[in-house]
């Protein structure tokens, strides 16, 4: 491991180290340092901080005073453990070792495995990392060997006391250890649940594999529980196995006997849907008002009314009474019984010699998209 | 959060509204669906471009009350450009219009001669006839061409200006005149069409409150004819009344 200090930040270290004993650090100042030394515990000085690191492993059997708050190594058989925890909760973390598949990732490999506090929950917060083996592990090294604490300063609320202070060596370094003490990633849990006594793999033919497919790829995101739903109803009906269904000609007949190919399919869906649009008399017209063009869908209405008539003859009533135009009164059982509909009857049977009637329309328009407008008519 | 609303029986929905239409097209709205068409509409709405115009027979007295769709008008937005609400007004109202219109405009005939019916052996000439019209107070004003407020006369139904609006004295106030009104909104409209004589214009709009459109319901027989319905038939559906106190009152009497 190589690491190298600016020449301002070996001051700001020196400085540092000046200001208390033990390598503390203290503010900066503009004077210049009168002693240009890194100090340890036991007397010895240094010049530069990766000799008095390596002073310190030698004859101190690791770091001492603040430095000491760095994040611990945690045991290797903890790490064993939680990747078998991991494997046995989730299931989808990566291939770890001893993995079924025979492949076998070792500690210094780069794959991911599953995070430390999933084993082990008692981890203290600045010991959760993304990764165990070697990430975590160079992570903790540069960490122990370069950051330097930094005494808390005058000012500054509780919250700057609780949160402690260090100097990186790099601004990199710095990063990855605001990241790693959020500790989000060590935070995370399987994204689903196993069912209980969950039965996996029952979707083990090629038309079964196929129709697994079609129900998680259909539209993009698959169909829904409803629509799931849906289609077993109607699979069960193009089995033929539903109870009580009907049987006709074609009852035993593929798909393929009739629509030989994607675009006979394709074809015929199209021309019945086609067939049902004319057939309600849906018009599409483009207005261009005031420069735009706007399209727009209507049906005439009259033909509406006349197979509104043809479909329910025996509920439609010609006129105000049973037997023919009622006075007005203040009967209001039926929107037949107001008075706009009776003034309408009066004028239109005194008016034509032939037997008339008033076929009211109440018109619905569902004008909440032009509130949303603004109102600004 | 946004309310989506079904385009087949307008129930509002928060999410989730596409299966909702699938599954109610199947049972609910069986008897007025058309596959392709739904298909479409049901994208449509979803994505807030269409709203739906529905009609509804008064003479079938069975228990279900079916509304049908007839049309779809589209919504129109306030473009990036100079006077941006005032011309997006008049596109509003104009497209509206012209919408009602293309819907109505066999009904609109046949409610003057009238078309022959035979019902449980009965047989008779109809004539169709607008008895209701159920919407919202802004769109209220846009199917009559009305200016929809900071207006002399806020009033549908009657010429109360505002300053008694809401005041014993509305109760007097004279009743809108569909024959002048329109006849103004006509005239105004022919002015605007040809870019020709906007003084008259600005004062025939100042004079009725109205905004320059034509109402398409005002040929109809009934409405635009005896007993002249045309400023009558408008009811408030009480789902779209959300804020009931900021609405302009008029204490006149429309049945007069």
């Amino acid at each position: 491991m190589c690491v190298s200090f600016s020449a301002q930040r070996q001051l700001i270290l020196v400085i540092l180290s000046l200001s208390s004993c033990n390598t503390q650090v203290g503010t900066m100042s503009d004077t210049a340092p009168p002693l240009p030394f890194l100090v340890c515990e036991c007397g010895y000085i240094t010049e530069f901080l990766a000799t008095l690191r390596r002073h310190q492993y030698t004859f101190h059997d690791g770091l001492v005073g603040h430095h000491t708050q760095l994040p611990r190594r945690r045991p290797r058989r903890e790490s064993t453990r939680s990747r078998r925890c991991a494997r046995a909760q989730g299931g989808a973390t990566a291939p770890a070792a001893g993995a079924p598949d025979g492949n076998v990732v070792d500690d210094e490999s780069d794959e991911p495995s599953a995070p430390p506090s999933m084993g082990s929950p008692a981890a203290s917060a600045d010991s959760a990392s993304t990764s165990d083996g070697a990430v975590e592990s160079q992570l903790r090294t540069l960490l122990e060997l370069t950051r330097i604490w930094v005494p808390p300063a005058d000012g500054g609320g509780a919250a700057a006391d609780a949160i402690p202070e260090y100097l990186y060596s790099s601004v990199g370094l710095h990063v990855r250890a605001l990241y790693e003490a959020l500790g989000d990633a060590a935070r995370g849990e399987p994204l689903v649940h196993r069912r209980k006594r969950a039965k996996v793999g029952r979707f083990n033919t090629v038309r079964l594999r196929a129709l697994q497919r079609f129900v998680l790829q259909v539209g993009g995101a698959g169909l829904s529980e409803k629509d799931q739903q849906f289609l077993y109803e109607f699979l069960d009906v193009w089995d033929g196995t539903k109870a009580g269904m009907a049987e006709d000609a074609g009852h035993h007949a593929t798909l393929r006997s009739t629509f030989p190919s994607v675009n006979a399919f394709k074809d015929a869906l199209r021309d019945d849907l086609d067939d049902a649009a004319l057939g309600a008399g849906w018009r599409k017209v483009k207005l261009v008002e005031g420069g735009v063009t706007y399209e727009a869908y209507f049906r005439d209405v009259l033909q509406v009314i006349r197979k509104l008539i043809k479909r329910k003859g025996d509920s439609i009533q010609l006129w105000s009474g049973p037997l023919g135009p009622e006075p007005l009164d203040d009967k209001r059982e039926t929107p037949m019984d107001g008075e706009a509909f009776k003034v309408c009857e009066q004028l239109v049977m005194g008016n034509t010699e032939e037997l008339a009637c008033v076929l009211g329309l109440h018109v619905y328009s569902d004008s909440s998209q032009l509130s949303w407008s603004g109102g600004m008519f | 959060m946004r309310v989506l609303r079904c385009v087949l029986c307008g129930s509002c929905f928060p999410c989730r509204l596409v299966a909702h239409q699938v599954s109610s097209i199947r049972s609910v709205h069986s008897a007025h669906w058309t596959p392709s068409f739904s298909r479409s509409l049901i994208l449509h709405s979803v994505a807030h471009k269409l709203y739906p115009i529905r009609v509804r027979l008064v003479n079938d007295l069975s228990s279900c009350v079916e509304w049908v769709t007839v049309a779809y008008v589209p919504i129109v937005r306030k473009l990036q450009e100079p006077g941006a609400d005032e011309r997006a007004r008049i596109r509003r109202c104009g497209i509206l219009q012209r919408v009602i219109y293309a819907a109505f405009t066999q009904a609109i005939g046949r409610s003057h001669i009238g078309f022959r019916v035979k019902v449980n052996g009965q047989k008779a000439r109809a004539f169709p006839r607008v008895l209701l019209y159920l919407c919202d107070q802004p769109e209220e004003r846009a199917v009559l061409g009305l200016k929809g407020g900071q207006c002399a006369h806020p009033c549908t139904s009657c010429m109360a200006k505002i300053e008694v609006v809401g005041a014993p004295e509305a109760v007097s106030a004279e009743r809108r005149n569909v024959i002048n009104t329109v006849n103004n909104q006509v005239e105004a409209y022919e002015h605007s069409r040809r870019q020709r004589r906007r003084q008259r214009r600005l004062a025939l709009g100042a004079f009725d409150s109205t905004s320059g459109g034509v109402p398409a319901l005002a040929g109809m027989a009934g409405l635009g004819t005896a007993p002249l319905l045309l400023y009558n038939m408008i009811g408030f559906d009480i789902l779209h009344v959300r804020e009931p106190l900021l609405l302009v009152t008029c204490d006149c009497d429309p049945s007069r």
